[in-house]
């Protein structure tokens, strides 16, 4: 088990002055089985008055809306939370997941999505993968993962919130939330239930910028939800932190919302993640080696940031 | 259809001459020359007339619907909807059972959108699968735990109802997201009285120009719990709409503000409209634009219809918005075929009116007999409205046939298939002869604290031979509805 402080921070400045802005964060860790959370909490500046709601998959959801003139908006999420690695699962094999009861209760995560759907361009980049579905589904699903990330370029910045997986498989290349989402896609193009993660990930290799996460996690009857993550396979450890689930990125965006008022002139986000240490509540990011980091990105739709579309009008 | 046996042309009644009545359910006559009871009187003084009167009175009535104003977007343009002065006729004592039909149903659905945003216990018990209610495209994911005031969700439904070959009335759509015509309905007897006052003598016509009021009775139930004296406002897109007089009317009859989304703003988590005055609080909305365009921060971002900030009020209850955000699930044609287990499930009742068969073909034996039998049925798209999306089977083309299969087998959720019904006929004023055109009705009921049904509604006609769509969208027109009490 490791404990992690993390501050995930989102900062707006527009073109001028902008009112009637109004929010919804997914920004809040959950409980679950893979974590504890100690302690969560959100600021914003302008300072706003929190309301929160659960929401149709049970991530913690907070609104807030800011009418007075501002021309920056500082958004905080910080929480420290105990996790756990991921389970091991034993091999269900494809009978688990042809059961008819099983696609009818998951059917939301077989079908296709706002940012996940399967045109033929993704069925040929399937086929061109050559999963190995002899060894069961969660064995094809470990292979997909690897085939996903040896397959498309990491390449921060090469897209946007609204990329369409059609394009980051003829770019063959993309970031953590296009990979999540074609891997999404391959999963339902198969008849897997699969849903999107988005959280925060302690990278032990990265140097330089940390950035919020996405991967994906299917569900493989038996075995329950299986997480699974393209752009770092192999995840049995414990450096993932869960935000919150959905069909797709659009479900679960860090932060969204509308104002009245000039266009976005820059967004910046930044995740800071530490390894706390019980008896010093200090935050550090000298530890275990230098598993800190934090990341700042000018790019105006980079993975993770507000849905530009959701703002000026 | 020039070779079916025709009404004996009887020199006293050149209107009806050659008006054949065979093949489906006649609206009028039980027979060549015999009209029903309930038109007796006024048969009579049809019979009375000489052509040329009635059709004077006809094109009255029509300039008198173009200087109204009274405009029905088609095709990108506006045209007048279409009206014809004879009544379509129902005797009270057959209404009375439709009514109670048309409650139990709205009822049901009500019911059945509480449910599947809430407890979802049809879904436990095996009434319909879930796959169907998450894949519908008016499902509203931000609507799930969310409690509109009274649980109510449905405040005004259009159930489009048919009646077949042998006279039995059957449901042939819901319309519960947002159904327009009411004000239709109200002018048609407005004009009907004015042209063609003689009519009503010597009968009992149930009268619907409260039909507003009963409208507002229900939206002022349904305010937010402990406001006595509730603001209610009617939303609209604008004037680019194509129900804009609909809009317009309504509110005008209901004696309340028409705004436009940028006319109201949230503050605190409650919703309010500019006035000269200042802010208001709005407690009630009847709200003529979609799901997704009423808040642009919480649900579609490029909406400039909605109020940003409206979603937390509806999730806190400070505000109704009627109908409900996410009614539309249960427009979906294929949440129709399961509107009668649906509602023995909910009320323990049986079915009062009867439905048209349908076939989901997502399921396998239903997709297979669809596919064989395309020639007799129609086909409509689960979400289609407006007459669109839909393939007439036995008066399409083998090609249009093959290419609807090829969409049904490519994505079988998307589409229902139905035996074609064959209509009933009423007489319709075509070039100053009378011709049987099929028709449908659209009644409207309001629930408040109860459900109270319209008298009558809004007869649709297909102006065009043999045609059955009779959608308003579809250049169909429409007759005033009596309700004949004696």
């Amino acid at each position: 088990m490791a404990t992690f402080r993390a501050v995930h921070t989102t900062e707006l400045r527009y073109r001028g002055e902008v009112s009637e802005s109004v929010n919804e964060a997914w920004l809040t860790p959950p409980h679950s089985d893979r974590q504890s959370v100690r302690e969560a909490g959100i600021r914003t500046f302008p300072e706003a008055e929190l309301i929160r709601h659960v929401d149709a998959y049970r991530n913690t959801v907070t609104w807030f809306q800011i009418v007075d003139r501002h021309d920056r908006l500082v958004v905080e999420s910080h929480a420290i939370v105990d996790v756990l690695p991921a389970r091991a699962h034993e091999e269900p094999g494809w009978a688990a997941i042809e059961d008819p009861a099983h696609a009818n209760e998951l059917a939301e995560f077989l079908a296709p999505s706002r940012h996940v759907r399967w045109p033929a361009p993704i069925a040929s980049f399937a086929d061109e993968l050559e999963l190995d579905e002899t060894d069961g589904v969660l064995g094809w699903l470990r292979s997909l993962e690897r085939g996903l990330n040896e397959t498309v370029r990491y390449a921060p910045g090469s897209t946007g919130v609204e990329t369409a997986v059609e394009e980051v498989v003829h770019a063959r290349r993309g970031v953590c939330q296009d990979l999540a989402h074609l891997g999404i896609a391959i999963c339902r193009l198969r008849g897997v239930p699969a849903r999107y993660v988005s959280g925060w990930f302690n990278d032990p290799a990265a140097e330089g910028p940390l950035e919020s996460h996405a991967w994906l996690e299917a569900h493989l009857g038996p075995a329950g939800w299986v997480e699974s993550d393209p752009t770092h396979p192999g995840m049995v450890h414990d450096r993932y932190v869960r935000l919150a689930v959905g069909r797709d990125y659009g479900d679960v965006p860090p932060l969204r919302g509308s104002y009245v008022g000039p266009p976005t002139a820059e967004m910046e986000v930044q995740v800071t993640i530490d390894e706390h240490r019980e008896p010093n509540p200090t935050p550090s990011n000298v530890l275990h080696g230098s598993v800190a980091g934090s990341a700042s990105g000018g790019e105006p739709d980079g993975p993770g940031l507000p849905d530009p579309a959701a703002s000026s009008r | 259809m020039p070779d079916q046996p025709s009404v004996q042309n009887d020199a006293a009644a050149p209107l009806f001459a050659d008006y054949a009545t065979d093949g489906f359910y006649d609206e009028m006559f039980a027979a060549p020359g015999e009209p029903r009871q309930a038109y007796a009187a006024l048969h009579r003084r049809l019979l009375r007339m000489e052509p040329p009167a009635f059709a004077s009175k006809a094109r009255l009535a029509e300039s008198a619907y173009l200087a109204q104003g009274i405009t029905f977007a088609h095709d990108g343009r506006e045209r007048p909807f279409p009206f014809d002065l004879l009544p379509r006729l129902i005797a009270a004592e057959e209404w009375a059972q439709v009514e109670l039909g048309l409650a139990q149903r709205v009822r049901a659905l009500d019911r059945f959108c509480q449910d599947i945003y809430g407890p979802a216990r049809a879904i436990a018990d095996g009434v319909l699968p879930r796959h169907l209610v998450v894949t519908c495209g008016g499902y509203q994911r931000a609507m799930v735990g969310v409690e509109p005031p009274l649980g109510r969700f449905v405040h005004l439904a259009g159930i489009d109802l048919v009646r077949d070959d042998a006279g039995r009335w059957l449901v042939l759509e819901d319309n519960v997201r947002s159904p327009s015509g009411m004000s239709y309905l109200v002018q048609n007897r407005t004009f009907m009285r004015r042209v063609f006052p003689e009519a009503f003598r010597g009968q009992i016509v149930e009268p619907v120009g409260h039909g507003p009021y009963l409208l507002l009775w229900a939206l002022q139930a349904v305010a937010p719990v402990g406001v006595d004296n509730p603001r209610v406002v009617l939303l609209t897109p604008g004037p680019a709409n194509a129900a804009y007089y609909d809009h317009a009317f309504l509110a005008q009859q209901m004696g309340i503000p028409l705004v436009e989304g940028r006319d109201m703003v949230v503050r605190n988590r409650r919703l309010y409209v500019k006035t000269t005055a200042g802010r208001e609080r709005v407690d009630v909305v009847y709200r003529r634009i979609d799901d997704t365009f009423l808040d642009p921060a919480s649900l579609r971002p490029d909406s400039l219809l909605g109020v940003a900030g409206l979603m937390q009020v509806v999730r806190e209850g400070r505000v109704a918005i009627c109908n409900a955000i996410g009614t539309g699930v249960a427009d979906d044609k294929a949440i129709y075929a399961y509107m009668p287990d649906l509602i023995r499930y909910y009320l323990d009742e049986e079915p009062i009116i009867g439905q048209v068969p349908t076939y989901l073909p997502e399921r396998d034996a239903d997709r297979d007999y669809v596919l064989d039998h395309l020639e007799r049925l129609f086909v409509k798209a689960v979400d289609g409205a407006g007459g669109h999306g839909m393939l007439a089977g036995a008066a399409a083309s083998p090609e249009e046939r093959e290419a609807f299969a090829r969409r049904i087998a490519a994505n079988p959720r998307a589409y229902i298939a139905q035996e074609t019904v064959k209509l009933s006929r009423a007489p319709v004023l075509v070039n100053g002869g009378f011709r049987p055109r099929h028709v449908d009705l659209r009644p409207f009921v309001v629930y408040g604290r109860a459900p109270v049904v319209v008298p009558g509604g809004l007869t649709r006609v297909a102006l065009r031979e043999g045609s059955l769509v009779v959608n308003s969208s579809q250049g169909g027109g429409s007759k005033d509805t009596w309700v004949i009490s004696g």
